[in-house]
């Protein structure tokens, strides 16, 4: 149990929290350069109020949690995940003074789904929202692709000790270099450098099918973000079906397959190791289970005949399951085809796919690539174990930047994620059954928001009951932080109301 | 600015980096195909 916290301790996550809390605040100002750039000067002074606020409230923090104390693993996870919290307040501000949301839950519902690249939405009119609040939305879905963590370790917090502390508590473990700082800068300069060639390929398409240039070029910048963040965010609320485009679609198809990547995998191919892109074991349990569950799902749809021709079927269906096992969420077909036209067969395959998710240190959800490919390799090992006399030691490897052996803390680890992720996905559909909605549609989008992929079967919508937003909301957080960070802060919570 | 400059700069004069980017493509690519070819079999035989 932990032991109960001292003012201090509260100090250093207020500190720390403080400083995410600026970085959100001075995030707004790209945002309101956009806004201003196109004449929107409502939305200029929308942003100024969440920037005046956010920086009043981030540097009020710092100020209070000033302490010589250095940070302690508690510290770094209670922090991870409080920060995310207070942000999704102080980033909704700007969406709810936009007028475009019918509560301030809905707004921070929308927030939570950016930061943790859900792309599940709740606004209202998202065909007429103004460009500075798209690009706040898709900038959000991109900074939390990488981690806000990761941002503030970059920009704000780089004398801090305890660097690495903050970093796990958002859920990437793996250093790509030996400083945490820099394994940080590497992030961003990978995602950078995709960013140049991802907006410069879909705004080339985006002339190409006929946008103005202007649009093509916004649209371009966009669609990358949430496409490379996992996040699945459109400028319209056809989401990429409104593209109407098979270059479009497989552009977005190649950037959010390799946002979907281990930082780790692009470090390593990025740096003379290119092979390991097809011997990692995230990459071949990915390329497995999309084959298994391409197999499944076009079965279902072509033995239903919802799309006779290969092409159809691979635009519609192929692109639906892989958007939902990188937890990217970009839909090719209207929400309400999956329960009317679909079968359940699909919706199988779809649902199983989103819990999946992607690698493990990227920007995508789900139970990860790398725990599949761990509670996999343990399963074989446990077969031949029984299979072979008692005496007979078994070592089991895996390749991961690196051949590994195979250790019973790796297995324990992975299984015990696992079950939390089964956990609240079970929650979830139970809230969502509780409520009257038929189970096959509540397992379906509580799989969405659990695994942090914002594919909708028509569930999520402003009309929903607030418990359940709520329950999503809970979700989209603990699925993306991936449970320790928040273990830890419920147990800070208990220590410090507990009376000795 | 400069840093950006500098980043798209290495896209061009890093080898490691862009032949890096092209096998992560390559990957992408490969399992586009797979997933067509299963598409076109579904097609052909169901």
């Amino acid at each position: 149990m932990f032991i109960k916290p001292r003012i201090h301790d509260f100090q250093l996550i207020c500190y720390f929290t403080g400083k995410i809390i600026i970085g959100i605040g001075l995030l707004m100002l790209v945002p309101m350069a956009t806004a201003a750039l196109f004449g929107e000067w409502p939305v200029v002074f929308d942003f100024i109020i969440g920037l005046g606020l956010a920086l009043t409230l981030g540097y009020l923090m710092s100020y209070i949690g000033e302490t010589d104390h250095q940070p302690t693993w508690i510290h770094g996870m209670v922090t991870a995940a409080f920060s995310w919290l207070v942000a999704m307040a102080v980033a909704a501000v700007p969406y709810v003074l936009s007028g475009h949301y019918l509560s301030f839950l809905d707004a921070m519902f929308d927030v939570m789904s950016g930061f943790t690249t859900t792309g599940m939405i709740l606004i209202q009119n998202l065909d007429h929202v103004s460009n500075g609040i798209n690009m706040w939305r898709h900038l959000l879905t991109f900074v939390g692709g990488q981690g806000m963590i990761v941002m503030a370790l970059t920009f704000l917090v780089k004398d801090a000790a305890g660097g690495y502390k903050l970093y796990v508590g958002e859920g990437k473990d793996e250093r790509l270099l030996p400083s945490v700082f820099n394994t940080a800068k590497m992030i961003w300069k990978i995602s950078l450098i995709y960013f140049v060639i991802g907006s410069i390929a879909l705004g080339v398409a985006g002339v190409i099918i006929g946008l103005p240039t202007v649009n093509a070029l916004l649209h371009g910048m966009w669609v990358y973000m949430a496409a490379w963040s996992t996040g699945g965010f459109a400028p319209m609320s056809q989401n990429i079906l409104y593209y109407h485009s098979f270059l479009y679609e497989n552009i977005t198809l190649i950037i959010f397959v390799i946002g979907s990547f281990n930082f780790a995998l692009h470090y390593a191919a990025w740096t003379g190791n290119r092979q390991e892109v097809f011997k990692n074991i995230e990459t071949k349990s990915f390329a497995i289970t999309v084959t298994i569950l391409t197999l499944i799902g076009c079965y279902g749809l072509m033995k239903l005949k919802v799309y006779p021709e290969a092409v159809a079927l691979f635009r519609k269906g192929f692109y639906q399951i892989i958007s939902g096992h990188t937890t990217t969420g970009f839909m090719t077909i209207y929400t309400r085809q999956f329960i009317r036209e679909w079968g359940e067969v699909a919706l199988l395959a779809v649902t199983i796919a989103m819990l999946f998710g992607g690698s493990a240190c990227s920007t995508a959800g789900g139970f990860k690539g790398l725990r599949i490919g761990i509670i996999f390799r343990s399963l074989i090992q446990e077969m031949r174990r029984m299979l072979k006399p008692e005496s007979v030691v078994f070592v089991q490897r895996f390749h991961h930047i690196g051949d590994q052996i195979l250790e019973d803390k790796q297995v324990r680890s992975a299984a015990l994620i696992v079950i939390m992720y089964v956990f609240i996905f079970a929650l979830a559909t139970m809230v969502g059954v509780l409520y009257g909605y038929p189970i096959l549609e509540a397992v379906f989008e509580s799989a969405s928001v659990t695994g942090n992929v914002g594919l909708s079967i028509g569930v999520t919508a402003a009309g929903m009951p607030d418990i359940l937003k709520i329950t999503y909301i809970f979700n989209m957080w603990a699925g993306r932080l991936e449970f320790m960070a928040i273990l830890a802060m419920i147990g800070f919570i208990i220590a410090a109301v507990k009376r000795k | 600015m400069k840093k950006v400059m500098a980043l798209v700069q290495s896209f061009f004069t890093d080898r490691d980096m862009y032949q890096g980017i092209f096998a992560e493509i390559a990957y992408v690519i490969v399992l586009g195909m797979i997933g067509f070819l299963i598409c076109w079999a579904l097609q052909r035989w169901v």
